[in-house]
């Protein structure tokens, strides 16, 4: 059983001498899943760097890994990146619809807390899973432009007059609720309008189905908006937070 | 080795910046490849841990996951990344393990559960007798062939490839230039190639001459 694949063997002397870039590396690993010969000959090159270096992971082999996870996490960003574009064309015709509806609705409605609630559900999550929930603000325009975004964790500042939006990121279904507690100790729940969480679909920016005006001074000084998602016995897969500012 | 998250740091590492995840990965990357194959010789089914290649693999695909936008986005900032890159690549093995079982057409094996995923396992400690033999072997070979260079030969190889120093630091202490390290570093490594095809190792790849895998731009 000799394998005739030159590159491969070039490849592996490349390697060996230091100098095979990250491309011929993603190759050289491929072929040699499936060639018992260069899949032998690559662990030998990998025992006597690893022997030299005290490494098991020897420092050129990681920075090829480097370069390779590098290229994988820009494809990954550009992948993410239509979707957040489709949803700006979603929201170019939904906007009218859903400020219309949200001034209908008030949506932004106090709710009052119950006795047994505790403060800590303001705190700082803990001990939360490796999963990836989160919420994204935007601010919105009257006339449709999209003024601002933040992430989880950041901070968003809206004008009176403009409308906030939420959108959420679920890898799997739960019950969603934002809300936020006012300086004065009131709380202001923006999903779900009122009630219990409710349920929302896994999927990456979601928009959620109604927006919030920024009216009536509501958004006068920095509100932290948190968001929560819990699974259907109430506990806790996630939990982010953003901080609304009014604007300038 | 020790990792400090700070707020600047973790919102540059939710926002992508490709110099921060390049130091998160190179702070980890030795430390996640060591409790890997620390686990190849802890749990059933996970024996392909102990090649290179395989682990270079789950390094890879680890941190490929945890540097997804959503992924990074769920990292706090305050539990140790090392563990957080852990529980990710726990997943990775045992879904390699899994699909490995359906291929072979084995029933379901360990889970993990037994298994202690913690990083900064020593590793080696379980490795197999072949390997230990073998790595005997390597060890013999090295010191052979380290004994044939000349001081300062052999001043330069410990610093470049055992120690791991960078060419300009190695170039200051031996006192040559960086172009001069080098070219000698290059020559050391082709001498040693060929020491060790001489003696029946490393046999499988080409002697000399290559030409097909340059990077762009090279001539």
């Amino acid at each position: 059983m000799t394998c005739t694949n030159m590159k491969s063997k070039a490849a592996l002397r490349a390697l060996f001498l230091g100098e095979l870039k990250a491309e011929g590396h993603a190759l050289l690993r491929e072929h040699a899943k499936t060639c018992a010969e260069c899949r032998q000959s690559y662990e030998r090159i990998s025992r006597v760097e690893s022997a030299l270096e005290k490494r098991v992971l020897p420092k050129g082999h990681e920075a090829l890994l480097e370069a390779q996870l590098m290229d994988r996490v820009r494809a990954a960003d550009r992948a993410a990146a239509p979707e957040r574009r489709s949803f700006w064309d979603w929201w170019k015709v939904m906007l009218p619809a859903a400020a219309v509806a949200a001034v209908a609705m008030l949506v932004v409605i106090p709710r009052e807390r119950g006795a047994g609630q505790a403060e800590g559900e303001w705190q700082a999550r803990s001990g939360a899973g490796q999963s990836a929930f989160g919420v994204r603000a935007f601010c919105v325009s009257s006339e449709g432009k999209v003024q601002g975004e933040a992430q989880p964790g950041g901070k968003l500042e809206c004008p009176e007059g403009a409308a906030v939006q939420f959108s959420y990121t679920a890898p799997e279904g739960a019950r969603l609720s934002v809300a936020a507690k006012s300086s004065s100790g009131e709380v202001l729940q923006f999903f779900p309008r009122e009630g219990e969480p409710a349920p929302v679909n896994p999927g990456v920016d979601v928009p959620l189905s109604y927006s919030t005006p920024v009216q009536g001074g509501w958004l006068s000084a920095p509100l932290e908006v948190r968001a929560r998602f819990t699974d259907e016995k109430g506990r806790v897969l996630g939990e982010t937070q953003v901080t609304l500012t009014p604007a300038k | 080795m020790a990792w400090e998250w700070d707020s600047e740091r973790l919102r540059h590492f939710r926002e992508g910046a490709p110099e921060v995840l390049g130091e998160v990965y190179r702070a980890h990357a030795e430390q996640l490849a060591r409790a890997l194959r620390s686990v190849a010789f802890r749990g059933r089914g996970f024996a392909h841990l102990q090649g290179a290649l395989e682990v270079e693999n789950t390094v890879l695909e680890t941190f490929a996951r945890a540097f997804e936008p959503r992924t990074r986005l769920a990292y706090d900032g305050i539990r140790p990344y090392a563990q957080f890159l852990m529980g990710i690549a726990r997943n990775v093995v045992l879904e390699q393990s899994r699909s490995r079982e359906v291929v072979s057409g084995l029933g379901p094996q360990d889970e993990g559960s037994t298994v202690d995923w913690e990083l900064g396992a020593a590793v080696g400690a379980g490795d197999s007798l072949e390997q230990q033999l073998e790595d005997q072997e390597m060890e013999a070979l090295l010191v052979s062939f380290k004994e044939g260079l000349s001081a300062e030969e052999r001043e330069l190889f410990e610093l470049r490839f055992t120690e791991g120093l960078a060419q300009e630091s190695a170039a200051e202490k031996v006192g040559l230039t960086r172009i001069q390290v080098r070219r000698r570093e290059k020559g050391l490594k082709q001498r040693l190639l060929d020491y060790l095809q001489a003696r029946g190792y490393l046999q499988g790849i080409q002697a000399k001459g290559w030409g097909f895998l340059k990077g762009r731009g090279e001539a």
